[in-house]
């Protein structure tokens, strides 16, 4: 290193005018020849893959998802059946510019590596077809359930593979509760069933009791995935001759504040109903009131569409197609869609008709219920969990000797498990003796795969929450 | 080398006999720039309840397209001013170039770097190449400060990463192809057998009068270097910003769609349209933005290295410092190799 002369510097060594003239033509013949070799890989290489973008956890609670895969260049249109799902999953393409549009039809399945290829992708100006292919991972749930003890109940977390138990909250006499934003919602009940509502925050640990617009039972938690609205139900100490008769339908928006907000009917009155729940990951409610009639109530505009009458509430099923209700005929599921109706008729079980118990009806119709088996000659009767293709009935799940009973079932969002609580043994009557949602205290929870009806993972508690 | 000529008593007088009516200039224009300001606050205060004020689709899109390219690099192109004013006025000359290597290639290619400490577009740096010269640098190590400068400047660098992040490579491919362009044209020029014989005479006049002007304080000098640069980049952002938005609007977008995915004619087409709208480095990168949905990243690239070097305005400056053979070889020489940066962006990535 040096100071910086101030003479002019000489040029590098002797060069001839001839010399820099022959330096000058190779240099450009060089780059001539360089911007011909990749200008022809240009042309034989096609389209490529620049990037992609999909999410993971919305993939496996919805369908209607979409993996966005960018191109490094403006595409011509991509044809609509050029994309193939590995494993298969039903799929429709469309691009625009150099992104290419795939959209599953249903949700995918947990923790699985999915591949996913588009053919005969090929720029406007024309050139060599290439393939774009990507492959993701999506993600595993997460699951809360409730499991009483002494002295406390806990709701804990978990997951699909791990054994891991993470107690997020302990508390005295929960009688239910759900996640609802970054918080849980716990309703407990007083001897005399005054129910009381508590949103417990499991990382800064601070509880809060809401206030509650009248004194009563407080019932039927459930809450929006991926939003903060809650709704339950809260019913009068006297319920008088008909039971039902005072369950009015609140919501509350847990990061908006601490409003306790009614939901009004079709007459712009607090709604009182027999049954209700959110449809999965919306904020619309689906509902049957006390007069019988079930009613889709969008929670941002409320305007409330009446779907048909019937007597009994059963659920919205798992992804959010149709809700299953009762009435004189039987069981029917209902399109939210639409308000079509279907009445479900189970399929036999190896040759013999079962009778049809709580149901989840899918979007294409199977259904994943409880089902009993009546021996022929009448003497013995069996409750199993059993999925329904159409054509058959599989048994999914059925308790050691038929001595136990199947309680409630949890379809996951994706279709591709089914939580079972179970009592093994019904001839010990174990009760908590909870007021308002008792359970035996030997209830368990298991997971089975629908596809192929295997137990994966078992949980002592109830109420398992897919989130 | 014999570049140091002294200005013409002519240049002095011409300078100094005009000061009055130059003052008188710059009130007129002041007055007419605050004019037009507030008639622009007050049109819209006018129209901006009205739903349409009647205007064209064509001209509506014309106008949206070129106000947004002016509001997202006018900031930028401030600031490229108040720091080319900190360089030129308020540090010390030599400060960047007081140790370099001895070995011509390394010497070469520490110059390529000058531009990082020095945040002007191309307009700008014409002048500092001069300086250059006159502190003793050869010709060709002054052309690879000029060729690498305006891409290797931060504001440059900054733009570039606001319009594209790290997509695509562009910003990594514009700065390594800045580079690998200057040091490749200052190492063939510096073959030339008579160095001096690529310059004009007129340059030495030039170069005379940059080193010659009236002493000013650091003050007045800040304010006319502000002046200056303000009235060579402020036309070239709004002209540049109308042209982009007129190509855009003219221009079917099918047609853009077809060139722009073609490998060959994608990366001729944004040769041909650097070279036409001669548009700053400072702000090219937000010029060349909105193509970018329909251009290959490499085509951007090659906009985007190609344009601060050889342009119709850069050409019309240089060509007061070079001959007209030295600006073909070396327009040949840097379009061949901006080709290839792109041609090699757009296989590999």
């Amino acid at each position: 290193m040096s100071p910086i002369s101030i003479s002019p510097r000489p040029p590098e060594g002797e060069h001839s005018i001839r010399s820099f003239r022959r330096t000058f033509a190779l240099t450009v013949g060089v780059l001539l020849v360089l911007c011909g070799v990749f200008l022809a890989l240009g042309y034989l290489q096609g389209p490529k893959l620049s990037s992609a973008q999909v999410d993971a956890d919305a993939v496996v609670s919805s369908s209607d998802q979409t993996l966005r895969l960018f191109a490094n260049q403006t595409l011509a249109a991509v044809d609509a059946g050029a994309v193939s799902v590995d494993p298969a999953v039903a799929a429709t393409v469309s691009s625009d510019g150099d992104l290419i549009s795939v959209q599953f039809s249903e949700a995918l399945d947990y923790n699985t590596e999915y591949t996913v290829s588009v053919e005969g992708v090929v720029s406007p100006s024309g050139g060599s077809e290439s393939t774009l292919t990507y492959s993701f991972t999506t993600a595993e749930p997460t699951l809360y359930y409730l499991d009483r003890g002494e002295p406390n109940d806990e709701i804990v977390e978990t997951g699909m593979s791990s054994q891991e138990r993470t107690v997020v909250y302990s508390g005295e006499g929960i009688e239910e509760f759900v996640p609802v934003g970054d918080v849980f919602a716990v309703s407990t009940a007083a001897a005399d069933r005054t129910g009381t509502l508590t949103l417990v925050n499991p990382d800064t640990g601070v509880t809060e009791q809401v206030l509650l617009p009248e004194v009563g039972e407080v019932a039927d938690l459930d809450a929006a995935r991926s939003s903060s609205l809650l709704g339950f139900t809260i019913s009068s100490l006297d319920p008088g001759p008909i039971p039902t008769v005072s369950h009015t339908l609140y919501t509350l928006d847990v990061n908006r504040g601490r409003d306790v907000v009614a939901v009004t009917g079709l007459d712009g009155e607090p709604m009182r109903v027999v049954g209700w729940q959110f449809v999965p990951g919306t904020t619309t409610i689906v509902a049957l009131t006390t007069e019988s009639t079930l009613v889709r109530v969008d929670t941002t505009s409320g305007l409330v569409v009446p779907l048909g009458g019937y007597f009994e509430f059963d659920r919205v099923s798992a992804d959010g197609s149709t809700v299953v209700v009762v009435d004189a005929r039987g069981s029917a599921s209902v399109a939210l869609v639409d308000g079509e109706e279907l009445r479900l008729n189970p399929s036999p079980i190896d040759g013999e008709q079962p009778f049809l118990g709580q149901t989840d009806a899918d979007a294409a119709g199977n259904l994943v219920a409880k089902m009993v088996l009546v021996s022929s000659d009448g003497g013995s009767f069996s409750s199993v969990l059993a999925y329904d293709d159409g054509e058959v009935s599989r048994i999914l799940y059925q308790t050691v000797d038929d001595k136990g009973a199947i309680l409630d079932f949890h379809v996951s969002p994706n279709n591709q498990f089914v939580a079972v609580e179970v009592q093994p043994n019904v001839s010990n009557f174990d009760s908590d003796e909870y007021v308002m949602n008792p359970r035996p205290q030997s209830v368990t929870t298991y997971l089975v795969e629908i596809a192929t009806g295997a137990v994966t993972r078992s949980v002592e508690g109830f109420g398992l929450v897919w989130r | 080398m014999t570049t140091t000529v002294p200005a013409s008593v002519d240049d002095h007088h011409h300078q100094h006999d005009h000061r009055p009516r130059r003052s008188r200039n710059r009130w007129l224009w002041l007055a007419f720039g605050t004019i037009g300001v507030a008639a622009i606050f007050a049109l819209r205060a006018y129209t901006g309840e009205l739903e349409s004020v009647g205007v064209p689709g064509l001209t509506a899109d014309l106008l949206t397209l070129a106000t947004s390219v002016i509001i997202e690099s006018l900031p930028f192109v401030v600031l490229g001013i108040l720091l080319s004013i900190v360089v030129q006025a308020w540090l010390p000359d030599d400060l960047l170039m007081r140790y370099l290597p001895q070995s011509p290639v390394l010497r070469r290619a520490a110059i390529s770097l000058f531009g990082i400490a020095l945040p002007v577009c191309e307009c700008g740096n014409v002048p500092l190449a001069r300086g250059l010269i006159l502190k003793g640098f050869s010709v060709p190590e002054s052309m690879t400060f000029l060729l690498a400068a305006p891409i290797i400047n931060p504001i440059t660098i900054v733009t570039t990463h606001q319009a594209f992040g790290f997509d695509d490579g562009i910003l990594v491919g514009r700065i390594l192809g800045g580079l690998a362009i200057a040091n490749i044209v200052g190492w063939l020029f510096s073959l030339h057998p008579q160095p001096n014989a690529i310059l004009t005479g007129r340059f030495a006049q030039q170069c005379a009068v940059g080193s010659h002007g009236p002493r000013q304080s650091r003050t007045e000098k800040s304010l006319d270097i502000f002046m200056r640069e303000s009235s060579v980049l402020m036309p070239a952002v709004f002209i540049g910003s109308l042209i982009a938005g007129a190509i855009q609007v003219a221009v079917p977008r099918d047609v853009l769609v077809t060139l722009g995915s073609n490998p060959l004619w994608s990366i001729l087409a944004m040769m041909a349209l650097a070279f036409v709208i001669s548009v700053c480095s400072s702000v090219d990168a937000f010029f060349i933005l909105p193509f970018a949905s329909t251009f290959m990243p490499g085509s951007i690239v090659t906009f985007l290295v190609f344009g601060p070097i050889i342009d119709i305005k850069m050409l019309a400056i240089m060509r007061t410092t070079f001959t007209a053979k030295v600006l073909l070889q070396l327009s040949l020489v840097v379009a061949l190799m901006s080709a290839f940066i792109g041609l090699v962006i757009n296989y590999v990535v």
